[in-house]
């Protein structure tokens, strides 16, 4: 059974919403046991935001009081080694001073999104859509100009008339991206493929894993780049190189 | 006196706020760094002793007809002193008898809140690696926010959506948890 549809059924279960013959199932099946459990557990843990809050408080007050700041020690131990080597110490300084040189260098230069994304051409014209709009076509030329802001309002005015123009989705989901609006951006793009039937659905694809990753979610942007690699997607190549890197 | 004495403290840890929770540690921790440091721990492992049994204290007194009977200081004494046999059995793998147990709870009982204790720290350390927007998400959910509610709250566009993201963020909450071999530990105790 798909994973999404079992949560699902979990969570109704917990809320008491399945039948009674569909309850009586979820209470009696061994194999569903530890996810309820797990499922129930998280709900209670979580839902208890004053504990979460006192722990928070509790964590900050307790580092004022913890008997040395992280890495004192450690600190204090690096003071005596210099003294002792001091010519040792110059080295290992200026390597160190190397290392840490090197080590900004790559993570200013690790940023998957940043290092994968491209501008994605636009195909909409004028003509697009089941009736061409002043809207869609001053959308369509702020994108071209790179005024993203401009766009993604433009685009999304018009799909308050055109909510089917899944190009027109796209591109909002692209001006989105562009923006920072990436909340907006991944739902856009799931929009498009989970339609699964529009030109578009292959880019949104790709776009969608990008998008995931800008928003620091890891494991839904791996489980897409899997997808349009077992597909084998025109995107294939680059999903390819994009895990790569991310592994 | 002492009814009065862990009622007036209770009140103050029900405040939750920086100000009372820094004056039950003025109060309260040197006893519990003086308990924990001469039985063969560190001022730090006081620290988090101290912590974790203000946290049972105050889920307890959340509890209907919760009542102490002892002075507060006397109850996260004798918390603390078992959190601590807990730990020292665990790391020198030692049979520990719990002794002086405050009056509302049994060995049974606190065995039950330990390990109860232990999973949901678990899972709020994971819930805290997931992103702002997921975790404000889930806390919505959890809460038995109508979905139509979270997406107003949200600003997402359809109830559609706010259920996938949230299937979403709770399958990486999951997997994390999952892959915490603490979690397998505690779910095998």
């Amino acid at each position: 059974m798909d994973k999404e549809i079992i949560f699902e059924k979990i969570e109704a279960y917990l809320e008491g919403h399945l039948s009674a013959t569909d309850q009586e199932i979820m209470a009696t099946d061994p194999s569903m046991q530890s996810e309820i459990k797990l499922h129930r557990d998280l709900a209670s843990a979580l839902a208890e935001t004053d504990v979460i809050q006192l722990e928070n408080l509790l964590t900050a007050e307790g580092k004022k009081h913890r008997s040395m700041p992280e890495g004192t020690h450690n600190k204090n131990k690096i003071i005596h080694f210099i003294s002792k080597y001091r010519s040792l110490a110059a080295g290992l300084v200026l390597l160190l001073t190397a290392a840490f040189v090197l080590q900004i260098w790559t993570n200013a230069n690790n940023d998957p999104f940043a290092d994968h994304f491209e501008d994605y051409p636009m195909y909409l014209n004028t003509r697009s859509g089941a009736s061409a709009n002043g809207l869609l076509a001053e959308a369509i030329q702020c994108y071209g100009n790179s005024q993203f802001e401009c766009a993604f309002s433009s685009f999304s005015d018009h799909l308050k008339s055109q909510p089917q123009d899944f190009g027109a989705i796209f591109y909002t989901a692209m001006a989105a991206l562009k923006v920072g609006k990436t909340e907006i951006a991944i739902e856009n793009f799931l929009t498009v493929v989970e339609d699964g039937d529009n030109f578009y659905r292959s880019p949104a694809e790709w776009y969608l894993a990008l998008a995931y990753l800008k928003n620091e979610e890891n494991a839904p942007a791996e489980k897409v780049l899997n997808e349009i690699i077992a597909k084998n997607s025109e995107f294939k190549e680059k999903a390819i190189a994009l895990l790569a890197d991310l592994k | 006196m002492a009814k009065e004495n862990a009622q007036y403290w209770l009140e103050i840890l029900k405040k939750g706020n920086s100000q009372s929770v820094q004056q039950i540690y003025q109060q309260f921790l040197p006893g519990i760094v003086k308990l924990v440091t001469n039985n063969n721990g560190s001022h730090d492992q006081a620290v988090d002793v101290f912590q974790e049994a203000i946290l049972i204290i105050f889920k307890k007194s959340k509890e209907n007809g919760f009542r102490l009977e002892s002075s507060f200081f006397t109850y996260l004494y004798a918390i603390s002193r078992n959190l601590w046999l807990k730990k020292l059995e665990k790391n020198k793998r030692m049979k520990v008898t719990f002794s002086n147990l405050p009056e509302p709870i049994s060995t049974d009982e606190f065995n039950i809140i330990m390990l109860e204790e232990e999973r949901y720290r678990l899972f709020r350390s994971k819930f805290s690696l997931l992103s702002e927007k997921c975790q404000q998400l889930l806390t919505l959910f959890f809460k038995k926010t109508p979905m139509t509610e979270i997406v107003e709250i949200m600003g997402f566009g359809s109830v559609q959506y706010a259920k996938k993201r949230k299937f979403q963020c709770k399958e990486k909450l999951v997997k994390l948890v999952k892959e915490d071999v603490e979690f397998k530990n505690l779910s095998n105790g």
